[in-house]
């Protein structure tokens, strides 16, 4: 085909079909978004864009290696610290719960889109450590787990030895009949899973899963 | 530029916003879609776009950029898109083309399912120039201004798009042609 023709004209003619209308829904979506999204103020980005001289710039650039350093000492195993974990995190003293190191392969599914593949990622051995010790803590539970609708519909974790869905305060197997639920009034876990997804999903993801688990 | 609805935007006037963007929309979407190759990742693309624009609006100094901030805004979170679903897809096969496939009488199907392989093989960063070149008709130094690159590097980028499209087409083209022997 490129030998027949010139590739110039073919992407010309390529391009030029294609949907060119949006669908209503779109700006309906964004219409409520915004509603509940707030403007970052303008002295923000005026800070951002603001000069940083030699001595700031070393200073900044050594707190952050400092920062690095002890993040990274937390999550070396046998640190028994969860790694970024909420503060809901149990202490090491107090916890009976595996270490890091025994710590099985945990993936974790943010419940977000509808129509589009969720964005996953695997905990490191310290959050998976620090992510046990928090479902230790929690205690029995009687409320039936809800369904997700449109939007954030909770964390799904796959541990070696089964499914978990923490979603609005509650964490239990998924499906229907006698299980075992576990109570999370301050919706610690999903908080706590909301951490080690930084890295994993977007802002806008982070920024609205964030802003429910803000709401009262 | 409807200055007087961007300015209001900024002040925190949500009407104003969906106002500007309502306008705006279907180019845009456009762009998305011709980058993504895929209808609901456009559309999801857009609603993140025009969120974040929301957000940071307040940083748009002059309201008369709006609709290249926008775009600009948009391309990236085309190209964070596209990026995060390479990663994630690496190893899934390739699915055809979203959208209408309007009867063309230069384009076969075949062209387009084979131009659609080829373009999906692009490093994301490759796919946005190509659409701003070829769809919006965009010089070198119009990429290089809306992607906030050097003129140099978006002529590079765009003369790199060109041979990576047509070395995709040309593997494409000679892996059918494997397979319609061995067939």
């Amino acid at each position: 085909m490129t030998q027949q023709r010139d590739i110039d004209h073919l992407l010309d003619q390529w391009f030029s079909d294609g949907p060119t209308h949006t669908p209503d829904r779109v700006i309906d979506v964004v219409a409520d978004r915004i509603e509940r999204q707030p403007q970052r103020p303008a002295w923000r980005f005026h800070l951002r864009e603001m000069h940083l001289n030699t001595i700031v710039r070393a200073g900044a650039a050594m707190a952050a290696v400092v920062i690095v350093a002890v993040i990274g000492f937390n999550l070396l195993p046998g640190s028994g610290v969860g790694g970024s974990g909420p503060t809901a995190s149990p202490g090491p003293a107090t916890s009976t719960g595996p270490s890091a190191a025994d710590a099985l392969p945990v993936d974790v599914t943010l419940g977000i889109y509808s129509g589009l593949p969720d964005p996953t990622w695997s905990l490191t051995g310290g959050q998976a450590a620090g992510l046990e010790q928090l479902l230790a803590t929690l205690p029995d539970g009687t409320d039936t787990p809800p369904v997700g609708g449109l939007g954030y519909h909770g964390f799904t974790i796959v541990r070696s030895d089964g499914t978990l869905i923490a979603y609005q305060g509650v964490v239990a197997p998924p499906g229907e009949g006698p299980r075992a639920i576990k109570a999370d009034p301050t919706r610690s876990v999903e908080r706590y899973l909301l951490e080690t997804s930084r890295s994993h999903v977007t802002a806008v993801e982070y920024a609205e899963v964030e802003r429910v688990l803000a709401a009262p | 530029v409807d200055r007087d609805l961007v300015e209001a935007a900024r002040n925190g006037d949500r009407e104003a916003y969906v106002d500007l963007i309502r306008v705006r929309s279907d180019r845009l979407f456009a762009i998305a879609q011709r980058i993504l190759r895929d209808i609901d990742r456009a559309e999801d693309a857009l609603q993140d776009a025009l969120v974040i624009a929301w957000r940071d609006l307040r940083s748009l100094r002059d309201p008369d950029r709006f609709d290249a901030w926008l775009q600009r805004l948009l391309i990236h979170v085309c190209i964070a898109q596209a990026t995060r679903e390479r990663r994630r897809a690496a190893n899934l096969r390739v699915l055809p083309a979203d959208g209408p496939a309007a009867p063309d009488a230069l384009l076969s199907i075949a062209d387009r399912d084979q131009l659609d392989r080829g373009f999906r093989r692009l490093p994301p960063e490759q796919r946005a120039i190509l659409v701003l070149h070829h769809y919006l008709g965009y010089e070198p130094t119009e990429i290089a201004e809306i992607l906030g690159i050097p003129a140099g590097t978006a002529r590079s980028r765009l003369h790199h798009a060109h041979s990576a499209m047509r070395a995709a087409l040309e593997a494409d083209a000679r892996s059918t042609t494997k397979e319609g022997r061995s067939a």
